[in-house]
């Protein structure tokens, strides 16, 4: 085997430890999420009622993902943060290599939780009688949940990887932001600081883009 | 706009008059009562004239450059003459291959495009109107003054004021206007909601594949008692209490039943007595205007104009624009909105890939992180 | 002779008052260097600095021929290092600590790992954050050996723990050092210890080494003597490390390369010499750190 896999899965190894029951009760919750989705929905009379049933669990994916990404991503440097990263610096590989080889562990450790996903949306597709004019999505709904995971694991890992400093300077960006908007407020203008980031943040192409659409296993 | 107003106008003086004039009714004598009529209405002239000077003011305020391009004529102030030649240009073309010669009718109600009145100083806003055949500007509104933004805006209007003279098969149909663009991938997934959500019998075996009953649910064939053959117990229920303020003869306690109590058997009485005219079709308007759609995207090039010209029910009219008949164009357009491929609950490539490439720059940056803590 | 730790004007100025300035160290190759200094002299970051763990403000630094800390992955893949705190993830068990340290090093001895935590009596399934200190400090030890080293840089790897723990692991070093020819770094301010194991001494003091030397010559050559009109150490035949004034009157002067057929020249000079008393390593080391610091 060659040498950088041997140390890659021994990483994977070690953050399979910190996270292992983190992942398993997530997978269980999300395994669990469609077919509670389609059993609520179950009965009711009208196409209209059955979506909006089964679209109420939607929010949970979208915070399960997140979730997930941001523990799996901290998970992944606070062992190395306590020790003040002293073993991790003195292994013989670059920072860069170990860097990426923990990067790649915590994504592949988010495969886990999907595989679960999509298991239970493809049960839930499966057994459920979904009127016949509306379809199941749950390679959808899987995909858009593993993106998620993996751009909330990623924004996470890369403030986590940084230096005492660079965190301030993200706390600093913030809390600018913050006082930006609080003289605009004040000032009496109209401009809506937040919306226009947030507009930023959550349109195509932006980075929490993904977040935004329909999280629903069952849509038109 | 101004429409709206006189209505308006009309409600808050008629009624308060009424009331008034009602109370002094009863007690009256003819002749009284002839006396407080012929006062009202002279009140009314006298509101109806200082209205048509308003507007008549409005009216000169009209800009003074015209521009014609094809069917298109537009009204635009000095300062807006080559943001309003640009858009004529660029919509003549589409307009004219969308609605055939029907579009020639727009040479008579002009679009205006002029500074706007409403926030004096601002020069990125500007008002855009339609000048209809009383010589009215109507349908006023303040855009960015952009050629996009404008484009949209007049298409809209174009599409309003071409539905207003469509033939009454085509408009009591479509329930709703004519679309103003083209149909895309999302006009096709619109009919697919409109199919899917739409809750009746009729629409659910449609979409199963019972092309016949497609073509009922779309009210191109005439069905006999459609309350019951076209929706099921739960459709009946709603229909009747949509329909409450029509249905005046109606036995309150009847209707009670079947709407608060769910007991379908009260709402298929009322159903049975139901005046045919009454009785909804089974599909949306927003599903049937993608028929519409389907048909002169199908027809081609005069599609439209045919649409028109051909005397006859609906049916008739689109079997002319697509030259398909309707059971075969209501199959092919079945099976292009159940195939309509653009969901929001599905993940589109453009959002996935972007994910993918957010995530590898954050993991990009994480590489960066220094040895030095 | 060649050096396996080598730095040429080193300095690191990391504010806040300490500096290590113009460090010119030499460990050879081979050596048992022991490297003294009281708390807070800077072994420590000495140390850091000689394996990439912090940025040189100046100077160069050369570790078994490479230059560091460009050059660190391949330095710390022949370098066994045993921090002063444990740096071994305390969540991890001691056989999962083992695969993960051995997955990183090439020259990981397997069967050797297994009887080193034979003979620490180390458990395998524990959790390192559930291990005494002692454990604690043996499986560091452990981790650095089997994956035998070239260098070995222990950074107080003793302190704190108890006397029969503190054997099992000195053995185990000397036991590998005596089988291959590796060089050995060991920080400590136990100077008793060290005398035992070292054969080379390095004495830090606020930043500076003050003393580089074989231990015979510290051991066996610094001695007080105590002298009486003394003048001038003109072309003295020993170094005078330091003089002060005595409280019995003249001088103590602390010397280094003495011998007894010297004392002529304190006659030759105008000068008495009235005693000559041997200093052990801590006495030697305490004397040294004094007169460094009545010098600064």
């Amino acid at each position: 085997m060659s040498r950088w896999l041997r140390m890659w899965r021994a990483l994977l190894k070690t953050q399979w430890t910190w996270t292992r029951g983190m992942l398993l009760g997530a997978a269980v919750l999300v395994f669990a999420m469609p077919l509670l989705s389609v059993r609520t929905a179950a009965g009711v009379d009208t196409e209209v009622a059955f979506i909006r049933m089964v679209q109420r669990w939607g929010v949970g994916y979208a915070i399960v993902a997140g979730a997930l990404g941001l523990f799996v991503a901290i998970a992944a440097w606070s062992s190395d943060h306590r020790l003040k990263h002293i073993y991790a610096l003195s292994l013989p590989i670059a920072r860069w290599r170990y860097v990426l080889m923990r990067f790649l562990a915590g994504a592949v450790l988010l495969l886990l939780p999907m595989a679960a996903l999509l298991a239970g949306a493809v049960v839930a597709s499966h057994n459920a009688s979904i009127p016949a004019t509306l379809r199941a999505y749950p390679f959808a709904l899987t995909f858009r949940f593993l993106f998620a995971a993996l751009v909330a694991y990623a924004i996470v890992f890369a403030v986590s990887a940084g230096t005492e400093r660079t965190a301030r300077y993200i706390l600093a960006m913030i809390g600018l932001f913050f006082v930006a908007q609080l003289v605009l407020i004040s000032v009496g203008s109209h401009f809506d600081l937040s919306g226009h980031v947030a507009d930023v943040l959550f349109a195509r192409p932006g980075l929490l883009s993904v977040f935004s659409g329909r999280w629903s296993l069952i849509d038109v | 706009m101004s429409e709206i107003r006189d209505s308006m106008k009309c409600v808050l003086i008629v009624i308060p008059m009424l009331i008034v004039g009602g109370e002094a009714v009863r007690a009256q004598t003819v002749a009284e009562y002839s006396r407080r009529v012929d006062s009202l209405g002279r009140v009314w002239q006298i509101e109806q004239r200082a209205e048509h000077a308003r507007d008549t003011v409005r009216v000169r305020v009209l800009p003074s450059d015209t521009i014609r391009i094809d069917q298109l004529v537009v009204l635009a102030d000095s300062a807006h003459v080559q943001l309003a030649r640009a858009i004529a240009e660029r919509l003549a073309p589409l307009v004219r291959q969308r609605f055939g010669s029907f579009a020639d009718r727009l040479s008579r109600t002009p679009i205006v495009l002029r500074t706007q009145l409403i926030q004096p100083g601002d020069n990125d806003m500007v008002e855009s109107g339609v000048v209809n055949s009383r010589g009215v500007l109507q349908a006023l509104t303040l855009e960015p003054a952009n050629s996009k933004q404008l484009v949209r805006s007049w298409q809209y209007k174009i599409a309003s004021v071409l539905s207003a003279d469509l033939p009454p098969e085509i408009r009591g149909w479509l329930g709703s206007g004519l679309a103003p663009t083209a149909p895309d991938r999302r006009t096709w997934h619109q009919g697919r909601v409109g199919l899917a959500l739409s809750g009746t019998l009729a629409s659910r075996e449609c979409a199963a594949g019972a092309v016949a009953r497609c073509v009922q649910a779309l009210g191109l064939t005439p069905v006999p008692n459609p309350a019951f053959a076209l929706f099921d117990a739960t459709g009946r229920q709603k229909m009747v209490a949509d329909e409450r303020r029509a249905l005046r003869d109606e036995d309150s306690t009847t209707f009670d039943r079947c709407v608060r109590a769910n007991q379908y058997a009260a709402c298929d009485s009322i159903a049975r007595s139901m005046p045919p005219e009454l009785v909804p079709m089974a599909l949306p308007g927003s599903a049937r205007s993608t028929v519409l759609e389907y048909a002169l995207v199908k027809g081609g090039s005069g599609a439209f104009d045919r649409m028109i010209a051909t005397p006859g029910g609906i049916r008739d009219r689109l079997e002319a624009a697509s030259g398909e008949s309707a059971d075969s164009l209501v199959r092919q357009w079945r099976a292009a909105v159940m195939d309509a491929p653009e969901n929001a609950a599905s993940l589109d490539g453009e959002t996935a890939i972007s994910s993918l490439l957010w995530a590898a720059l954050c993991g990009g940056l994480a590489l960066r992180s220094s040895r030095w803590r | 002779m060649c050096f396996a730790v080598e730095t040429r004007d080193l300095r690191f100025s990391p504010g806040k008052g300490f500096e290590i300035s113009d460090l010119n160290m030499h460990v050879p190759s081979g050596s048992v260097y022991g490297f003294l200094g009281p708390n807070g002299a800077g072994k420590t970051t000495t140390i850091r600095l000689l394996l990439g763990l912090l940025p040189p403000s100046a100077g160069s630094i050369a570790v078994l021929g490479e230059a560091m800390p460009s050059r660190h992955a391949r330095v710390m893949a022949r370098t066994g290092y045993v921090p002063e705190r444990p740096h071994v993830y305390p969540t991890l068990t001691v056989t999962e600590a083992l695969e993960l340290h051995a997955a990183f090093h090439e020259r990981w001895d397997q069967a050797w790992a297994g009887t080193l935590l034979r003979d620490f009596r180390l458990p395998g399934g524990r959790r390192v954050g559930a291990m005494s200190k002692g454990e604690t400090g043996k499986l560091m030890m452990l981790l650095a050996l089997a994956q035998r080293p070239d260098l070995l840089v222990l950074d107080e790897p003793t302190d704190g723990l108890d006397p029969v723990v503190r054997r099992d692991v000195l053995e185990a070093l000397l036991g590998y050092v005596a089988s291959c020819n590796a060089t050995v770094l060991i920080s400590s301010h136990l100077v008793h210890e060290l005398e035992r194991i070292c054969d080379w001494i390095g004495l830090m003091d606020r930043g500076s080494l003050i003393a580089e030397l074989p231990m015979e010559q510290f051991r066996g050559g610094i001695k007080r003597l105590a002298v009486i009109d003394a003048g001038e150490a003109k072309e003295a035949p020993f170094t005078v490390l330091a003089r002060r004034p005595s409280a019995a009157g003249g001088e103590d002067w602390l010397v280094r390369g003495w011998s007894s057929d010297m004392r002529g020249y304190f006659g030759s000079h105008g000068a008495t010499l009235r005693s000559v008393i041997d200093l052990d390593l801590e006495e030697g080391f305490v004397e040294l750190l004094r007169s460094f610091r009545e010098v600064a």
